[in-house]
């Protein structure tokens, strides 16, 4: 081997292995001093101590985050799924598919923290709603609508356009077909994607820090109360410097929620 | 014999571009038309005009189609799509088993009780000769069926709204000799009730089925009239060279 | 027709039309906020202004110190990530079993998916004490510790990016190359490499966008003072100083406004960027090219 090309090697070698070893263990570093903390008790009491979360669990936080990724996932798809049909089906010129595309990728890489000043402005402090587990949905639905609806869009064009307009071609409507053919097979791709869309957000700290998420509650979440979440937990302990096992902890929680939602998504789209 | 669509110095074209152009053509009812011509000559734009389904940017840009004494624009096109039916070039058989396939539109009309829907479906089955094939398993999935068995599930698919016009876009040219005899036979005996306008780029197949034939070249129809005529008897020196050596 | 097609084909271009208008209402009202600010001071002293003092009688809203750390900390950032980056991209595409490659792909796409406050908390555990011993620093909250925790967050996108377009290269040039045996090596560095730059360029510009919007990573490990921005020495970026400032100001103030300035920035800058790769694919495609990104 001439000896560029083995530089080249090298480099490319060294740097698969450092990247790999440094992403590893950073996974690793979070189970190593999280994992062996994680008692029932953590899992089920309610955050105690002075101030409080120094001591006691993360019971309400992980209902709370639970609760925000479903309610995002649904309001996302409710907007994302009729978007993503129109993008495909919908008949549209070339030029405006692209500006729907355009918009759409540049928005998916929108600063979270630009979300959450926005949602921040316009539903707290313009519209006055109270802080709660909605307003910080929605202002998290807001950042997922594109992530979901391009995964969508590549979802919905993997059914065969021929398939689609033989069903025309019989005087059936879109919207039926869509309903009864398109969606259907897409359900497991498009799931994963919504699902996927739901751990982004469930994630997300800055748009929900001034939306909804408070240091503590009493009971579990109604829509329209202020509510626990893991992230904004974390931040709390690690910020203030509550308690660094609990920080790690909770870390490995919230990792462990997120990467499960990953794998089992990308197991069922790896299999289709 | 009535004609059922009757083309109209039609002019299809993409922009400014016209492809199709001066068009006019009775399409007899309850014959068999084969429009044959060298690829590219605009065959299946026009078959997509005659059921409202060209795709923009492709536009009717001059003259009208009559169905059943309306122009076809002034139709619904889902009420038109449903009397014209169009079947491609390849089996698109839709997700799930052979039932759910045949199904699939009667369920959207809802004009026959449940148990009418499903004597329908076999019905049509066996018109298409593929009831007694699969031995009344019409639970297999429809994706098992061989390439040439899909594609008469697709034209028994389309006999379950009743059309009264079927378009077939080559629809043989994905099959072997054996099943594209099969289907041949098929068409001929779906001209009792229907009228069947065929593109094929085989000359032979539209001798041995069509009752007339169009003979397409650049956009125009060069001639047309009842097949034997045009075969032994063409009157456009365009359409002898074609006849002797373009297919 | 039946009505449940009408009520879908209705909702459908509905739902469409009010998302896009959701965003380039986004993009309005952010400027529309950031009006006023505007107003009181005018863009090039917002820009090259060093003072930061919003709630003062008459607000100065000097941005100078608050951007340039947030060029600094993303540009830092590549410099490290982007040779790691690359390399691993030539890497998979070259030196390991197509089952290993996706199995490293995976893996990085998962932890892509880590939220950056966990990236943050570890940057804060392991990097910002190893910074402050290193240097002996008094604290080793730092632009270089951010870098490093950033570095961390864009790896993964620039790995995903750069393989997706080496190997489009690669698998295109291949055999050729090997027909006329050219160790394959010598390919990826001669053609594979040199076709891939526009794409590997872009992706890096992309990578710079996204890490100057990343918040709660960085900003648990930069110390956030609004000061002159030095390697060792603390710093406050721009989402930074949005998180940290918009749940204490008041609505409509001129700080509140100059927030959406800030955020102003961002926007713009994200949108550039996008507009640059835009621009981009679209002569690629037109010069009949495969898309690759």
């Amino acid at each position: 081997m001439k000896l560029s090309n083995l530089a080249l090697a090298t480099w490319a070698y060294g740097s698969l292995v450092l990247v790999m070893a440094i992403l590893i263990a950073a996974c690793a570093y979070i189970v190593y001093h999280g994992g062996p903390l994680i008692t029932v008790d953590f899992l089920w009491l309610y955050p105690a101590g002075m101030p409080l979360g120094v001591e006691g669990g993360i019971f309400p936080a992980i209902i709370g985050s639970i609760l925000e990724g479903l309610l995002t996932a649904s309001m996302a798809a409710i907007v994302s799924i009729p978007c993503a049909l129109y993008m495909v089906y919908g008949n549209i010129s070339r030029w405006k598919s692209e500006c729907f595309l355009f918009t759409l990728r540049c928005m998916s890489g929108l600063p979270s923290v630009l979300i959450g000043l926005f949602g921040y402005s316009v539903l707290i402090l313009y519209l006055g709603i109270d802080k709660s587990l909605l307003s910080a949905s929605i202002t998290l639905t807001v950042m997922v609508i594109p992530f979901i609806t391009l995964r969508l869009v590549k979802v919905f064009h993997e059914f065969p356009r021929e398939t689609y307009e033989a069903a025309l071609n019989m005087g059936l409507s879109p919207s039926y077909i869509w309903m009864h053919m398109v969606i259907p097979s897409a359900m497991r791709d498009g799931l994963s994607a919504i699902a996927l869309g739901a751990a982004y957000a469930m994630g997300a700290t800055a748009p929900i820090m001034y939306t909804g998420a408070v240091l503590y509650t009493r009971s579990i979440p109604n829509i329209t109360d202020p509510f626990m979440a893991l992230p904004y937990h974390l931040y709390i302990l690690v910020n203030e410097g509550y308690s660094v096992d609990l920080a790690y902890a909770t870390a490995f929680v919230l990792m462990v929620i997120l990467l499960c939602i990953n794998i089992i998504c990308r197991w069922i789209g790896g299999r289709s | 014999m009535s004609t059922i669509l009757d083309i109209k110095n039609i002019e299809v074209s993409i922009g400014e571009h016209p492809i199709l152009q001066h068009i006019t053509l009775p399409i007899t009812e309850c014959a068999i038309t084969a429009v044959i011509g060298p690829s590219g000559c605009g065959k299946s734009t026009l078959l997509a005009s005659l059921n409202g389904s060209l795709q923009a940017p492709k536009k009717v840009t001059n003259g009208q189609i009559i169905y059943d004494g309306l122009s076809v624009d002034s139709i619904n096109p889902q009420m038109l799509r449903r009397q014209i039916g169009l079947i491609g070039q390849h089996p698109t058989v839709f997700p799930g088993t052979i039932e759910d396939n045949m199904l699939f539109a009667l369920n959207y009309y809802k004009e026959l009780s449940s148990t009418d829907r499903k004597a329908k479906a076999i019905q049509c089955l066996e018109q298409a000769g593929l009831y007694s094939e699969i031995n009344g398993d019409v639970k297999r999935l429809a994706s098992s069926l061989s390439g040439g068995q899909q594609q008469r599930l697709c034209i028994a698919r389309s006999l379950t709204v009743d059309p009264r016009v079927i378009l077939f876009d080559e629809p043989c040219s994905a099959l072997d000799i054996k099943n594209s005899l099969h289907i041949e036979a098929l068409l001929t005996e779906l001209k009792a009730k229907q009228t069947i306008v065929i593109v094929t780029h085989n000359l032979q197949q539209a001798r041995r089925i069509a009752d007339y034939t169009v003979f397409m070249n650049d956009g125009r129809v060069v001639e047309w009239g009842a097949t034997e005529q045009i075969f032994s008897d063409p009157q456009q020196e365009l359409t002898r060279d074609y006849l002797a050596f373009g297919g | 027709m039946h009505l449940s097609d009408r009520f879908t084909s209705g909702i459908v271009p509905i739902m469409a039309v009010s998302v896009l208008a959701l965003y380039i209402g986004l993009v309005l009202y952010m400027a529309i906020e950031a009006w006023p600010a505007l107003i009181h001071m005018s863009w090039m002293d917002i820009i090259t202004g060093t003072v930061w003092k919003p709630m003062a009688q008459s607000p100065v809203l000097g941005l100078s110190y608050i951007i340039s750390a947030s060029i600094y900390v993303s540009l830092l950032s590549l410099l490290w990530a982007l040779p790691l980056g690359i390399g691993t991209s030539i890497g998979l595409s070259l030196g390991v079993s197509p089952r290993i490659r996706q199995f490293c792909l995976s893996t990085i796409d998962m932890i892509a998916g880590i939220p950056s406050v966990i990236v943050g908390f570890i940057g804060l555990a392991v990097v910002v004490p190893a910074v402050q011993s290193m240097f002996s620093l008094s604290t080793g909250e730092s632009i270089l510790s951010a870098s490093l925790v950033l570095a961390f967050m864009i790896l993964p996108y620039i790995v995903t990016h750069c393989t997706e377009s080496i190997e489009t290269y690669r698998l295109r040039y291949e055999e050729t190359a090997l027909g006329l045996g050219i160790s394959p090596w010598h390919t990826m560095k001669a053609i594979v490499l040199p076709s891939a730059k526009g794409s590997i360029i872009l992706s890096s510009v992309l990578a710079f966008s996204r890490a100057m919007g990343e918040t709660m990573a960085v900003m648990m490990v930069v110390g956030n003072a609004p000061i002159l921005p030095s390697l060792l020495g603390k710093a406050e970026p721009i989402p930074s100083l949005i998180a940290l400032e918009m749940g204490s100001v008041e609505y409509n103030s001129l700080h509140y406004s100059g927030l959406y300035v800030a955020a102003l920035v961002l926007l713009m800058i994200l949108i550039l960027t996008n507009v640059l790769v835009y621009m981009y694919s679209w002569k690629t495609r037109k010069d009949g090219h495969h898309e690759v990104i």
